[in-house]
């Protein structure tokens, strides 16, 4: 009699309403639950379901790459998770480049953190290196197909061009893209979707792009790309959309002085904004301030200029709540979490990583 | 001069809101008539979904504290009323309520065993060859 009445009450509710609870629950809930029903599994595992998970759990964590130095000979990672980033979970990844692909573990890190999914690679100039995405809260992963280009320069040796691989969520897409720029010496560029799981090779490459001197700096927000340059010792952005496969030339008004100047390409408040970090020793505390371009219709437009009491910050990123992550270089790695417009910061104790990315959780690739 | 509303259950019995009460449902900001009866709600259900609207028409910020804490008392009830609430909120269009009320249910399901899960859920199979493979795969 009693499971009677719980039958007709639980089921009375409509779908949509299935869809309300669940959506609020966490990855590893929904991963035991999606064998509840055929109905639960069958919505968890729906793309419309994903997305709207994803916009519920939008918090931000935190993925350390935990080696204590690059040729460690095993990958590890830790997950920490907001607010208050004290706990960590420990991420082994299931698979293994230096064993499949006697891959070099030194050259290997993480590219992009997007939507719950990180992007990891190592020699990106070698072609049979391996590329993977990896969402570690569902533990899929997708090992990318070759690309074509390899990187031969005669005249650059060593041979190790840091220009990093981008990766990025298209939302008219629904997909996530990874580019892959060859330099020097005449670029050339490949494009991979994840839907199609396929490299396309961008056969239009403007000349202008070969005068431009690529820093190791990038971002990729809402389809396209963007490069952190310099020509003429004025700073450029350059910008490549994914739809139309155009490259434009975005001038940034700031004279390079000298070869120590430092910037960084990051998405604040669904812009793209430049951080122009200007070390400042007129006292004895040195003093770090940071200068914040906005993009506004292709061009950069000063926004405001931050001051921070110490020097040698490192910028890992915006968190999804618009905090800024910054790595104290001096005080042995301390992070903190910056809010521009509260001025509040939130110091996490985490130390004794090789980099730090921003993480979200989310069921991506889980259909896999 | 401000209106009131008459909610009819399902069980013939009414309850008189006051309009601020009231638009917080937007089936019946958008209704053209003053009485609106609500199908398969009974009174004990449909009382406490006016509470709820009185509590918050009251209340001018709703980041308040006190009603957080009104808030979780309220949602701290038997699965059986739960399910019922989210039934009437949802007909009566009340999101924040319906948010309130599925957050609850989530935060009830999530710490359950799927054997318990089941048990809500008694009609539906499980799928045994889900599991195993889930289980191989360290979960």
């Amino acid at each position: 009699m009693r499971n009677k009445r719980r039958e007709d009450v639980a089921s009375s509710i409509t779908e949509d309403l299935h869809m309300e609870i669940l959506v609020r629950l966490p990855v590893k809930s929904l991963i035991r639950f999606q064998c509840v029903c055929k109905r639960w599994r069958g919505l968890i595992r729906s793309s419309s379901f994903v997305t709207a998970h994803i916009r519920q759990h939008s918090h931000t964590h935190l993925i350390t790459d935990d080696r204590s130095c690059f040729d460690q000979v095993e990958l590890c990672y830790s997950l920490f998770r907001c607010e208050r980033f004290e706990q960590s979970l420990e991420l082994k990844p299931p698979f293994h480049p230096q064993l499949d692909y006697n891959s070099r573990l030194d050259y290997f890190k993480i590219y992009g953190s997007k939507n719950g999914l990180v992007c990891l690679a190592g020699n990106v100039m070698d072609s049979s290196s391996p590329i993977y995405i990896w969402n570690p809260s569902v533990r899929k992963f997708r090992i990318l197909p070759q690309p074509r280009f390899d990187h031969y320069c005669v005249d650059c040796f060593p041979k190790h061009v840091d220009i990093p691989l981008l990766f990025g969520f298209h939302p008219e897409l629904n997909d996530y893209k990874v580019i892959r720029m060859m330099l020097p010496g005449s670029i050339k560029m490949e494009v991979y979707t994840l839907s199609t799981n396929s490299w396309k090779i961008i056969q239009v490459i403007p000349p202008w792009l070969n005068t431009m001197k690529f820093s190791t700096r990038s971002e990729f927000w809402n389809g396209m790309a963007y490069w952190l340059a310099t020509k003429d010792s004025m700073v450029r952005v350059v910008s490549f959309d994914t739809n139309n496969e155009e490259f434009e030339e975005l001038a940034v008004p700031i004279t390079i002085l000298s070869d120590d100047w430092d910037a960084y390409i990051e998405v604040y408040k669904e812009s793209i904004c430049l951080l122009h970090v200007k070390v400042e020793l007129d006292n004895d505390v040195g003093c770090d301030c940071i200068d914040f371009w906005v993009l506004q219709e292709r061009c950069f437009k000063k926004l405001h200029t931050v001051y921070f009491p110490q020097v040698y910050h490192v910028i890992w990123g915006f968190s999804v709540d618009n905090e800024l992550l910054l790595e104290d270089y001096s005080s042995d790695g301390e992070l903190a979490f910056y809010n521009l417009e509260s001025k509040q910061v939130q110091k996490i104790r985490i130390s004794s990583y090789l980099s730090v990315h921003t993480y979200i959780e989310s069921l991506v690739l889980f259909d896999m | 001069m401000s209106r009131v509303f008459k909610l009819k259950s399902s069980d013939n019995e009414t309850f008189e809101v006051e309009e601020a009460a009231a638009l917080l449902s937007e089936t019946i900001k958008s209704s053209s008539s003053t009485e609106i009866t609500v199908p398969n709600v009974k009174a004990e259900i449909l009382g406490k979904v006016v509470e709820w609207c009185n509590k918050h028409a009251e209340s001018e910020d709703t980041k308040d504290q006190l009603i957080k804490e009104w808030d979780a008392e309220f949602v701290s009830v038997d699965q059986h009323v739960l399910f019922k609430l989210i039934t009437a909120a949802d007909y009566l269009q009340i999101k924040e309520l319906v948010d309130q009320l599925t957050q609850r249910v989530g935060d009830m399901i999530k710490a359950k065993t799927l054997k318990t899960v089941e048990m809500t859920y008694p009609t539906f199979n499980v799928e045994r060859e889900v599991q195993e493979e889930l289980k191989s795969l360290g979960f």
